[in-house]
């Protein structure tokens, strides 16, 4: 019984932890030796930088695309994206990154105040994460799965995006009026890569119930 | 899910976004900022549920939560999530609110942590 719930436990902090842990955590201490216990139960075969170069001995990602422009997402960890030669952003699995319905990345309260050409408006329309599974989740051992009673507010993220979008048109020296379709691709970017916790925090978090579903199933939302 | 069951998806969560925000109107003011009296998320992500942010708690009120159920009625398969999301107590409170269905309100306030005045709240028959 006692062998169960630890097991448990392990696996609750292993589907928790961040990929990119060591980046927040000190070198030897008592949590970092606890992570990496876990990684080394639930992931022995995940490659390791070799010895002998600054980060010896680390994780290293193994879906790395080393043909693609990669970019760690401010700590999406396995869940980066790629910008490849045909301008089509895809994800860490080679699906496209964009996909109709789901999350807006710049969430329509936001672009909808401004007065945008209606190619541009478009591109924002666009950029959506594409429906999100409805998982339910055990928050404790014994607890109700829940699923509707998300734990992240949205009109944080809202109101992050809207600053980020305030110093987007300051920095570019524009008015909504003067976006264009690349302007419009380039704020998306812009959300991806932030590292404001509000917006960084929320996407993760979309784009990884949409990985646990299709680890899940082996099959995407669409 | 099919092409077809998404179709009608998508048309009943638009149908039913546009009258719960008319029903909500009576009882105070969306903002999708945080600063009116509630926020319904306006991103459609494939679910039969309407997630909806509560700053004020008056709406917590079973007047409201009974108009809410109301509209269920014509679409058995929905339920509202309503949560409370106050700047306030964003960071300090546990995540809870109610689930409304057609037939039964799930309650999941935990009141230690409401008011005085939003404690003795009830639910008919809610779980």
């Amino acid at each position: 019984m006692h062998q169960i719930k630890t097991d448990y436990l392990d696996y609750q902090a292993y589907r928790m932890m961040r990929p990119d842990w060591r980046r927040y955590v000190r070198p030897n201490s008592e949590l970092a030796a606890f992570y990496e216990r876990i990684e080394r139960k639930y992931r022995p075969d995940q490659p390791r930088v070799p010895a002998g170069v600054p980060e010896g001995g680390q994780w290293t990602d193994d879906d790395r695309n080393d043909d693609s422009h990669a970019t760690d997402q401010g700590g999406e960890g396995h869940i980066r994206i790629a910008q490849v030669s045909t301008g089509t952003l895809t994800d860490a699995l080679g699906e496209p990154y964009y996909r109709p319905g789901g999350h807006h990345e710049a969430p329509r309260a936001v672009y909808d105040k401004w007065n945008l050409p209606p190619e541009t408006r478009q591109v924002f329309k666009e950029a959506t994460t594409g429906t999100v599974p409805e998982l339910r989740i055990r928050t404790s051992p014994d607890g109700t799965p829940q699923g509707h009673l998300w734990n992240k507010a949205h009109f944080e993220y809202n109101e992050a995006v809207r600053q980020l979008g305030d110093r987007f048109l300051e920095k570019n020296r524009i008015t909504p009026e003067q976006m264009t379709p690349d302007h419009a691709r380039e704020m998306p970017k812009e959300i991806r890569e932030s590292r404001d916790p509000r917006i960084r925090d929320y996407n993760q978090t979309i784009r990884l119930i949409r990985r646990i579903y299709r680890l899940r199933t082996g099959r995407g939302m669409e | 899910m099919s092409e077809a069951r998404k179709a009608i998806q998508a048309r009943e969560w638009q149908a039913l976004y546009d009258k719960i925000l008319s029903t909500l109107g009576r009882f105070g003011r969306d903002d999708p900022f945080g600063k009116g009296d509630y926020y319904l998320l306006d991103e459609n992500w494939g679910w039969h549920v309407h997630q909806l942010e509560v700053q004020n708690l008056a709406l917590f009120q079973p007047t409201c939560i009974y108009a809410l159920q109301e509209l269920l009625a014509e679409y058995p398969d929905w339920e509202i999530a309503v949560r409370v999301v106050t700047p306030e107590t964003v960071d300090t409170w546990p995540v809870m609110g109610v689930v409304i269905a057609g037939d039964e309100i799930i309650d999941e306030l935990q009141r230690e942590y409401l008011p005085a005045e939003f404690r003795d709240l009830k639910y008919g028959s809610s779980k």
